[in-house]
């Protein structure tokens, strides 16, 4: 007994990682995940589909997350370093459980275990990205547990983005530290994850739930006749959670303009940060939100995107009127937002209108929300680093604190946000090469514009890309491989890149 | 006190921060040496046979306009750093005025635009190598050996710029390589040009001699028929500034193996580290060389890209055995290096070959050469960076500073760094935009990968690009818009963006 205790001790000062600590949090959210196979299991039965792929894979998720937790039982403690190991598993193995109705499917196509794997993350990290070229033939239950991936992905994403990242100082999230729910530092991780997701849960559900009603009032009032009770809660999920999926092949533009109007103005709204929206709404201070720079920068940058858009397509004649300002408004949230919904087949415009698309996808919408990509205010701290360094540069003895509304930002938080976003731009410039390689082995038709669109829209969380991988068209043209490293990509660029980045130093599992 | 404090008079400098008399007067003193430069083509024209009037003419000309300037200024020889950032901004538009002269007063069809000749004037002094010919042997000769000697001026000028004028200035964290100046800090900026003058251009003037030499034996022994003295001369002034011109239509094409290796040989030491190579000739030790970190990257990265065109090509089957080894090793040296030759029309190379080559031209030689883009140093220093910022987000107490050939580097300079890679960056995609926009609007139909490549190639002062601007093409086809866009990349990224960007703040203009 004594020496089977040195020898623990021993492994806990070689490996400061608390590895069991994480298992069990992971196992937490397996069973959390199991119940909700609820949804599509209910769905199935009442369609008629087959059940049993949904009951497998609640069974899976349950008795795996059971085993987990009953195997590290007495760990439940999980502290910061842990953190990064949790996040990094939670979006690799839940879209693993996740795929288990596809793969026990009818479908074929998704019955593959890469295409099932590429199809169940896109959900859970809210992508949109899709290799399915003929959605409407799925199965009903299969198609709304595609969409509830995404809807559950982005209840994951709004803990991430709010309690997890921030505690963990991953690039730079600590911003937003100060003004989270509860005592910080000490306390453990798992508290500060209950806290927000009572406030902010209740938040995303309202949200979803306000669309839903509006959507299904379309139909009932036959100002959309398309639109059903079905569709509109299947929209609802993924606009919210700025995923992208649609059950749809021809994604929003098979609904009228009111509804792309409405998910449009949704997308906007879940694009801001949530702490915001949660004084606005909960606190009743919108002020906060108006006097906010991230929220004015992001209002100008979504207005400055659709006017570019708006101006490309007019000069090509190929829209006039409200459609044309739609279909520029709507693709230039979208996109920017990393939505990835498509109110128009955006691959036939111009050049213009492609490069104008893809520099969007770098941009994001508010830190605080569940889009992807780098995210507003990182593009603004940015933009006043540099306005430093050239001060700096004419006068060395300068001292400016940078500041964001109003407040002295940290050095180290702003060195954090630089070293992420550089590590954005280099895993985009090795995603795209990587990319154009496997092409070239594959002897595959992916030209380095459509790789660099590949790259960055699933990197960033968009969705959809240019070429055949376009708004109406798949990514399953790509080799498995490609379609490998664009797992990697939007796992990467979903968890913010540092949590899986440490997990390869080897201080991280150092004391 | 320093003597130069002493001369300014007092009222003069609290009224402004910046004396631009005295910067006047530099930049007028610099254009009236530049007038001596015309009598290279005046003597060739005299040769053969040709019309000596431009140059005869531009040199009247520029002496008239630096005399002048030289005169109105007078009594403010003295500049200051502040000074140093409009002096080097200055240069490089008045330089390339100056070399447009010629162009214009030749009467040639294909210079007769204005915008036209100040491109290829700016291409030259920036030594980028782009041009708007479109049928270059046509050129009288004497004319092409001016466009070749605006490229080696241009190198002259880099070679201060780099190892004197911006360390000083702090640019791009340069202040890295102040102790590699010669002379101590308290010199003033015109003496410490001087004497990194006397010694580089020293060397700089030995390895054209020793190029001319080696590809005149080239010719003379009949390895190579197409060889002449004039492609000789013409090459070498080309090849050391990393330049790119060539008088020939298909650039280096026309040539044979033997020519083409030696040509690789000179392109590999122009990229390498100056101030080393001067330090390894005079002690006659070539340790100082390969022992530097920078130089090893540098050299790794070209056999690594070297390798991977070379089996692209072979795999393609456009090349193979030694050819495609050669067409490799040229191609990814000469885009690197940023020189821009071409020893295939790389336009219609696989996917592969093109993403490749886009990628290298956001590498660029070593710091202390004439090579423009990003240049290894900084490459190397951002890894470092990026490795120590993972650490430190698990283990935040961590302090440890970053090192380059095991010495510290400032946390100052390695913000500098930063800052130039993201400012480099963000002109890119603007860059990248604005050529699209022009390309729609004027009805160019450039693709998007190519409108990318053209802005990558003119701040990293390559040369060519891909698509109608490829190596075997021109840049003539471009709209006016798109090329003073192109002018204004090629200027900031020869000067490293820092010094053009900081007079544009209102900092720089107060005290």
């Amino acid at each position: 007994m004594i020496g089977g205790a040195r020898v623990r001790r021993a492994v806990a000062r070689e490996v400061a990682v608390d590895v069991p600590a994480a298992l069990n949090l992971l196992g937490a959210m397996l069973k959390y995940l199991s119940a909700a196979y609820l949804l599509p299991i209910g769905l199935a039965v009442g369609y008629g589909e087959p059940v049993w792929p949904f009951v497998a894979g609640g069974a899976v998720a349950a008795l795996g997350g059971w085993a987990l937790e009953a195997a590290t039982s007495g760990k439940e403690r999980v502290k910061p370093r842990e953190g990064f190991l949790v996040v990094g598993l939670a979006w690799l193995v839940v879209p693993a459980v996740g795929a288990i109705p596809y793969l026990l499917g009818d479908e074929a196509k998704l019955a593959e275990p890469i295409n099932a794997y590429f199809e169940s993350v896109s959900g859970f990290t809210a992508t949109g990205a899709t290799i399915l070229d003929d959605i409407e033939a799925l199965d009903r239950s299969v198609a709304m547990w595609r969409q509830f991936t995404q809807w559950l992905g982005g209840m994951g994403i709004v803990i991430l983005a709010l309690a997890v990242l921030p505690r963990l100082r991953v690039g730079g999230r600590q911003l937003l530290q100060a003004e989270l729910p509860g005592p910080t530092e000490i306390e453990r991780l798992s508290v500060s994850i209950r806290e927000t997701a009572r406030r902010l849960w209740v938040l995303y559900v309202a949200l979803t739930g306000m669309l839903i009603a509006l959507l299904v009032a379309y139909g009932w009032t036959g100002l959309d006749e398309r639109m059903s009770p079905y569709e509109a809660v299947a929209h609802a999920f993924t606009t919210v959670a700025i995923g992208g999926f649609s059950t749809q092949a021809e994604s929003a533009a098979a609904f009228g303009p009111l509804v792309q109007w409405t998910m449009l103005a949704f997308i906007v709204v879940a694009g801001v940060n949530f702490l915001r929206l949660y004084r606005v709404f909960v606190q009743r201070e919108p002020r906060v939100v108006a006097r906010d720079e991230e929220f004015r920068v992001y209002l100008l940058l979504l207005l400055a995107g659709a006017t570019i858009l708006l101006l490309e397509i007019l000069a090509a004649g190929r829209y006039e009127g409200e459609e044309a300002v739609r279909h520029a408004a709507f693709q230039a949230v979208s996109i920017m937002t990393t939505a990835g919904f498509a109110s128009a087949d955006y691959v036939h415009w111009g050049s213009l209108a492609a490069m104008t698309l893809l520099v969007l996808m770098f941009f994001g919408a508010s830190a605080g929300s569940t889009s992807g990509s780098i995210k507003v205010v990182r593009h603004v701290l940015i933009g006043r680093v540099l306005r430093r360094e050239l001060d700096q540069t004419v006068h060395p003895e300068l001292i400016a604190p940078v500041r964001l509304n109003h407040a002295v930002v940290d050095e180290r938080t702003l060195r954090a946000v630089v070293t992420f976003v550089l590590l954005y731009v280099t895993l985009f410039t090795l995603g795209s090469l990587g990319l154009v390689i496997e092409s070239f082995r594959t002897q595959g038709e992916v030209a380095p514009f459509e790789a660099i669109a590949a790259a960055a829209a699933t990197l960033g969380n968009v969705g959809p890309a240019f070429g055949f991988a376009g708004p109406f068209g798949s990514y399953d043209e790509f080799s498995p491989l490609s379609k490998g490293i664009m797992i990697g990509l939007m796992w990467l660029g979903r968890v913010e890149i540092i949590p899986v980045a440490v997990l390869f130093t080897r201080a991280y599992w150092r004391s | 006190m320093t003597a130069a404090a002493q001369r300014w008079p007092t009222a003069r400098r609290r009224r402004g921060g910046v004396d631009v008399a005295a910067a006047a007067n530099l930049v007028a003193e610099l254009t009236t040496y530049l007038s001596a430069a015309f009598a290279l083509p005046t003597a060739a024209a005299l040769w053969y046979g040709e019309s000596p009037w431009p140059f005869a003419g531009a040199a009247a000309i520029t002496l008239a306009a630096g005399l002048g300037v030289g005169r109105a200024t007078r009594g403010r020889e003295r500049v200051g750093l502040r000074e140093g950032f409009l002096v080097v901004s200055l240069t490089w538009l008045v330089a390339a005025a100056v070399g447009a002269l010629p162009y214009l007063l030749s009467g040639e069809e294909q210079l007769s635009s204005p915008i036209d000749a100040y491109f290829e004037a700016m291409s030259g002094f920036t030594t980028t190598g782009s041009s708007v010919l479109t049928d270059i042997p046509d050129l009288p000769r004497s004319l092409l050996l001016w466009r070749q000697l605006t490229q080696w001026l241009g190198g002259m000028g880099i070679i201060v710029l780099a190892l004197a004028v911006l360390p000083r200035l702090r640019v791009g964290g340069r202040q890295l390589f102040q102790s590699e100046a010669p002379g101590p800090e308290v010199e003033p900026l015109s003496a410490s040009i001087r004497s990194t003058a006397r010694r580089l251009w020293l060397l700089y003037l030995a390895l054209t001699v020793a190029e001319v030499a080696a590809l005149s034996a080239v010719a003379v022994t009949d390895l190579d028929p197409e060889m002449t003295f004039f492609d000789a001369l013409a090459h070498a002034l080309t090849t050391m500034p990393t330049g790119g011109f060539s008088p020939r239509g298909r650039s280096l094409e026309e040539f044979g193996a033997a020519t083409q290796w030696v040509v690789i040989a000179f392109m590999v030491l122009a990229g390498a580290n100056f101030g080393l190579m001067y330090v390894a000739l005079v002690r006659r030790d070539g340790r100082a060389l390969l022992g530097n970190e920078e130089v090893r990257l540098y050299l790794l990265l070209l056999a690594l890209a070297a390798a991977v065109l070379a089996v692209d090509l072979g795999a393609h089957g456009v090349a193979a055995g030694e050819h495609a080894v050669r067409a490799g090793a040229f191609q990814a040296v000469a885009i690197m290096t940023t020189t821009g030759y071409a020893s295939a029309d790389f336009a219609v190379w696989p996917a592969l070959a093109a993403a490749v080559l886009v990628g290298l031209m956001f590498v660029g030689g070593t710091a202390a050469s004439t090579a423009g883009s990003v240049k290894v140093v900084r490459h190397l220093l951002i890894g470092r960076i990026l490795r120590r910022e993972l650490d430190q987000t698990v283990h935040p107490e961590i302090v440890e500073p970053i090192r380059l050939q095991r010495m510290p580097v400032e946390e100052r300079t390695v913000r500098a760094v930063i800052a130039f890679f993201l400012l480099y960056v963000t002109l890119f995609a603007a860059g990248t935009l604005v050529l699209m926009f022009d390309s729609e609007i004027g009805g160019l139909g450039l693709a998007p990968f190519e409108a990318v490549a053209a802005a990558a190639t003119t701040l990293g002062n390559v040369g060519p690009a891909l698509g109608p601007a490829g190596p075997m093409g021109s840049f003539q086809p471009f709209g006016d818009a798109s090329k003073i866009v192109m002018i204004l990349l090629m200027w900031l990224g020869r000067l490293e963006i820092v010094p053009v960007i900081v007079l544009f703040t209102v900092r720089y203009w107060r005290k």
